[in-house]
């Protein structure tokens, strides 16, 4: 049964998967032959390096700032420290494609800073440098630290549960905090570290907003061309394929990282020592921390409220609750069903951990890094074909239920990481007492294992729950009528270039989006002590 | 006769490891501990007898009934009706030591307090009734751990160096507790332990493995 | 703790049950649209279209409901809803668009007296399948600092090279751009229009970004002398409340390229429409093509002038003062369905000539 449910949902999450796979081997017609030779000679190579460099890069920014800030804050105690903890985690609060606007308005020749530089010195076009922020460096920047916060917080829960006997014994050795940072407190976190810069990779890999913003051409702005501008399905299909398969390749390799790494129950370190550091250090360390914050959070928003205060005539659209109550019903719904999805798998791969289903629900798992977008269409295609064969009268898309289905594919990973890092908390022992005292695995489940799981279940729900409310692509094409929730409101201003009447709806989807950020990362402060 | 073995073998995938031809008769109410060094597969056995780990060949009888044979699980763990204590003690965290202890316990609902309580003050640790895991010493821990594997009134025991993470003065006393309880109530029980010198206190009878085989 | 995972579950399967009847209640009630509700998917934002639509139910009693996302995915979703789909009516702006879907089959064919005296025949389709409904010009905006509007002749001329590092434009995946290029590469061959894209893309200041408005403000800083965009971004710049528009409106001037135009070159200035059609699989297509004649008419007409500060495509429609201000121009007369096809041809050459 509860192999069957695993399967099910796997096999949901696979099939637009293959759907997007299938189009290397269905026979093209000579238009469509003639289209995919034209990318390949002429888009292919841009396509290529920028999404290596777009994807690497943004890895990159994302674990170098996510570590070191991860470790200063959890080994040192300095000025802001308590705050800047936390506020470290709320650039996931705003979407990247909102902080790439914010930038590319920002820093473009007609924007406010080099409208100030000119009328303060005079200078015009050509009398001076100034840095171009709407390009593969731009993107980088906005994507990387927008994803900081996932390598962040599994760096920070990595080392404040790395054994504090570690610490000590090191320092004996006479070992200072660097060099036990890169000799063993990095090392140990390795996998944690590796997971979220892969996390950050595959946000990358996913986006569209951002890179068309930014005048990048990655895969995913070269799906999306292929196909709703280039009118080839098939092309885009097969280079969402292409991506798939890189996908997949590093994600193997993330499998085999893990299999290496030994999960041992986290042991509370009550109330680690945390150094406290000289004034110039001091200094240097809430500098370091600050920046994410600075510029994945503070830096759009006030972007975002000067566009706001351009705004004379409010209207009374700031009042409306309906578009906050649809965002919140629609963000918390899916974060309860993908949740649900995810607990099934994470639940089978506990029961089950040798068997063919962790295939699957690996598989499962690249739904992530694809264009929402892109999956869309694939769902649609897919809905399209089994109504051919059931003939039903109306149609998926009809109902929520079609948007609730793309939403799981897309973010069962998110779901499914923390839990399965629950899992790994809760020892075998737990089960197998349990089972000897005569419990069949139903109310293991429920008696042993659930309660132990709320937390990371919790975490679970808001991370789908953050995605979703910020999720724009899929909801556009899928939504059934009167689903309009904050994000589509604010793009349908933006993309007929009203930023400004766009402004407070972004304003307060971020908003509501801090809002449960602040309790996410109260979870996390309380899932790392728990034993 | 309780527990019998014979010509148990195991290997783990991928690892030198595992027991090799072990066969052995324990009678019910005797106490047998299975002694050995670490790595000679004295927890391999517990967990093949418990039903965690399938044998590669060899029999499993539990009071005559054949409960697995080569490859094959006869009789899964839950009906195996056998209690198990585990070296880190396994405690659930998130029940009182009540909770815990009426965890596998299959009696009536108007018997379970008494039933309770009885056990409780046998361990001496009523005082703990409803504290959680996490407030209670290791020795006390270890009390309950003994006490709610015997709460679902197994027909066997099985401990698995259950005193070994005590220290030396309280380890006797906790271990002496625990036995008298155990033979107060004749169980029948397998304990393994890597130390000669209580193996020969606590056994009716002792089953020495060595790299793997008996 | 049982307990409270218990609950915890409790809530999870009532917040579930409970989210999930609340929005499957007004679904339930939108697969069996009642006779008269009238289904549009439109590819213009629902800002432009609702206060037409809004008339509309006044005058008529006829409620409507909209679901809006760009054309190509509209299509798609049509396309994979099949018989089942709810559309009635697809509005969306480019003729390529439109285009597209009727060769997918996706259009009725209407037969409507209405339709045909209010819009040009330049403006529908020739099987009667999609209608015009409003004219977007796509006009050069240049700084009126820099830049004598006499300096200015035609599109062709922007691929010069006395213009190199100075004109501005958004993505040439954008269908504004997508079908002035087809337009050219209709009116002169693709050998000519591939030179052309070449031209143009050296004379760009920056590498494409941004929307229509983002041009014409930058042009107004400064960034570059020209730009083109579609002039309604321009009539709305002009009337907005928000006095940085205005300012950028003031500093921009505006010119309808081609007017004296070179035989062989595109005669007048590109229009390109926006325009509705009657699904095929509409189930309610008597009252839809009363919305597509209502759009059309005087009333509408007005409100696509006076509101968007586009141009009616109704002859005797009320003249917006804005739009007067601009003065008379000549539109080149290529059919719309002619060039409409070369969109593809048009997205092929922009990355061939490197015109992201």
């Amino acid at each position: 049964m509860l192999r069957g449910a695993a399967l099910l949902f796997a096999a949901l999450c696979i099939a637009p998967l293959l759907v997007i796979a299938t189009a290397w081997l269905i026979a093209v017609s000579p238009e469509t032959a003639e289209a995919w030779q034209h990318v390949v000679k002429y888009l292919l190579t841009s396509y290529i390096i920028d999404t290596l460099l777009l994807g690497f890069g943004v890895a990159f920014t994302a674990v170098v700032v996510g570590v070191s800030t991860a470790w200063v804050s959890s080994r040192f105690s300095f000025f802001g420290q308590s705050i800047l903890q936390f506020a470290m985690i709320l650039p996931l609060a705003v979407p990247a494609y909102v902080s790439a606007y914010s930038y590319g308005w920002l820093f473009e020749y007609a924007g406010p800073l080099q409208t100030l530089l000119r009328d303060f010195t005079g200078w015009e076009k050509g009398d001076y440098y100034f840095p171009q922020f709407r390009n593969l460096g731009g993107a980088i920047i906005v994507i990387g630290f927008s994803t900081v916060p996932y390598v962040y917080l599994l760096a920070r829960t990595a080392f404040l549960t790395q054994p504090l006997e570690w610490w000590q014994a090191a320092s004996s050795m006479g070992s200072y905090p660097r060099h036990f940072f890169w000799r063993v407190a990095l090392p140990a976190a390795r996998p944690f570290v590796f997971a979220g810069g892969l996390l950050a990779l595959m946000e990358a890999l996913a986006d569209i907003g951002t890179v068309s913003i930014m005048g990048v051409q990655s895969f995913g702005a070269g799906i999306y061309r292929s196909w709703f501008y280039l009118g080839e399905p098939l092309v885009a299909a097969r280079l969402a394929a292409v991506l798939l398969i890189f996908v997949f390749l590093l994600m193997s390799v993330e499998a085999f990282n893990r299999r290496k790494q030994r999960y041992s129950a986290i042991i509370q370190n009550n109330e680690i020592k945390k150094i406290p550091l000289t004034f110039g250090k001091s200094i240097f360390a809430f500098l370091l921390c600050l920046l994410p914050v600075l510029v994945g959070f503070v830096i759009p928003i006030l972007v975002l409220l000067r566009l706001l205060s351009y705004n004379k005539v409010f209207s009374m659209a700031l009042l409306d609750g309906e578009y906050v109550w649809q965002t919140l019903r629609l963000g918390g719904l899916s974060g309860l069903l993908v949740a649900v999805v995810a607990l099934v798998m994470a639940l089978a791969e506990r029961f089950y951990p040798k068997g063919w289903l962790r295939y699957f629900t690996a598989l499962a798992n690249v739904g992530y890094a694809i264009p929402g977008a892109i999956l869309a269409v694939g769902l649609m295609l897919l809905f399209g074909w089994t109504q051919k064969y059931f003939s039903a009268d109306s149609f998926m898309t009809a109902t929520i239920a079609a948007l609730l289905i793309a939403y799981v594919v897309r973010f069962v990973a998110t779901a499914y990481q923390p839990l399965r890092s629950g899992f790994t908390r809760i020892p075998q022992e737990y089960d197998q007492a349990s089972a000897a005292l005569g419990k069949n695995k139903l109310v293991t489940f429920f008696r042993v294992q659930l309660p132990l799981l709320w937390l990371p279940l919790s975490v679970a729900f808001l991370v789908v729950f953050l995605d979703t409310v910020k999720e724009l692509s899929a909801t556009l094409i899928l939504r059934p009528f009167d689903v309009k929730n904050l994000a589509i409101v604010a793009f349908e201003f933006a993309s007929d270039d009203r930023h400004v009447e766009a402004s407070p709806y972004a304003l307060i989807l971020i908003a509501l989006s801090t809002v449960a950020v602040i309790i996410l990362f109260k979870l996390y402060d309380k899932l790392k002590v728990y034993r | 006769m309780s527990v019998r073995l014979t010509n148990v073998t195991y290997n783990y995938p991928a690892a030198n490891r595992g027991v090799k031809d072990v066969s052995f008769i324990l009678e019910s109410g005797k106490i047998a501990c299975l002694l050995g060094p670490s790595g000679a597969g004295k927890s391999t056995l517990l967990k093949i007898i418990a039903g965690f780990v399938t044998p590669d060949r060899g029999d499993v009888f539990i009071h005559e009934q054949k409960v697995a044979t080569s490859e094959k699980i006869i009789i899964p763990i839950q009906k195996r009706e056998i209690g198990i204590v585990f070296q880190q003690h396994a405690l659930f965290p998130h029940m009182t030591v009540a909770d815990n202890i009426l965890y596998g316990c299959r009696r009536k609902k108007a018997e379970r307090t008494d039933f309770l309580n009885q056990l409780l003050q046998e361990f001496k640790i009523e005082i703990h009734k409803n504290k959680f895991p996490h407030e209670i010493s290791g020795g006390e821990a270890q009390r309950v751990a003994v006490a709610r594997a015997i709460a679902s009134e197994p027909r066997v025991l099985l401990m698995d160096e259950p005193f070994s993470s005590l220290d030396q003065s309280l380890r006797s006393q906790v271990e002496q507790q625990c036995l008298a309880i155990i033979r107060e109530r004749n169980l029948t029980a397998l304990i393994v332990t890597h130390d000669e010198a209580s193996a020969k206190n606590m056994g009716d009878l002792i089953i020495r493995i060595d790299q793997g085989s008996e | 703790m049982f307990k409270k995972s218990l609950l915890l579950f409790a809530v999870l399967a009532t917040g579930l049950s409970a989210l999930a009847a609340e929005t499957a209640a007004p679904k339930a009630a939108e697969t069996k649209p009642t006779e008269k509700e009238l289904v549009i998917y439109s590819a213009r934002k629902e800002e432009l279209i609702k206060p037409l639509l809004d008339q509309f139910t006044q005058k008529t009693g006829i409620p409507v409901k909209m679901l809006s996302d760009d054309a190509p995915k509209l299509l798609a979703r049509i396309e994979s809803e099949g018989a089942a789909s709810p559309a009635d009516v697809l509005i969306t702006v480019d003729v390529a668009n439109l285009s597209i879907a009727k060769d997918k089959g996706l259009f009725a064919k209407l037969n409507s007296k209405t339709l045909n005296k209010n819009v040009p025949a330049l403006y529908r389709d020739k099987d009667s399948e999609w209608f015009g409904l409003s004219k977007r010009v796509r006009a050069v905006f240049y700084n009126k600092e820099k830049v004598k509007p006499e300096e200015l002749s035609t599109y062709e001329d922007l691929a010069d090279a006395k213009w190199k590092g100075n004109i501005l434009a958004r993505s040439s995946a954008h269908p504004y751009n997508q079908s002035l290029f087809a337009h050219i590469i209709k009116v002169h061959g693709d050998k000519y229009a591939s030179d052309w894209a070449k031209g143009f893309v050296t004379n760009l200041a920056r590498p494409p970004q941004g929307g229509d408005s983002d041009q014409l403000r930058a042009v107004a800083a400064g960034e570059a002398k020209l730009a083109i965009s579609n002039s309604y971004y321009y009539g709305k710049m002009l009337t907005s409340e928000l006095p940085e528009d205005k300012l950028v409106a003031q500093k921009v001037g505006i010119f309808f390229p081609n007017q004296k135009s070179a035989k062989g070159q595109l005669n007048g200035v590109h229009v390109n429409i926006s325009g509705g059609a009657v699904l095929k699989t509409s189930k309610n297509a008597k009252n839809a093509q009363k919305l597509l004649e209502f759009l059309s008419s005087a009333e509408a007409q007005d409100l696509y002038a006076s509101l968007n500060k586009e141009f009616p495509v109704l002859t005797t429609a009320k003249s917006d003062s804005v739009l007067a201000s601009w003065g008379p121009f000549k539109e080149d007369k290529t059919l719309l369905h002619s060039w409409a096809p070369h969109s593809k041809q048009a997205t092929l050459i922009s990355d061939q000539v490197g015109w992201k």
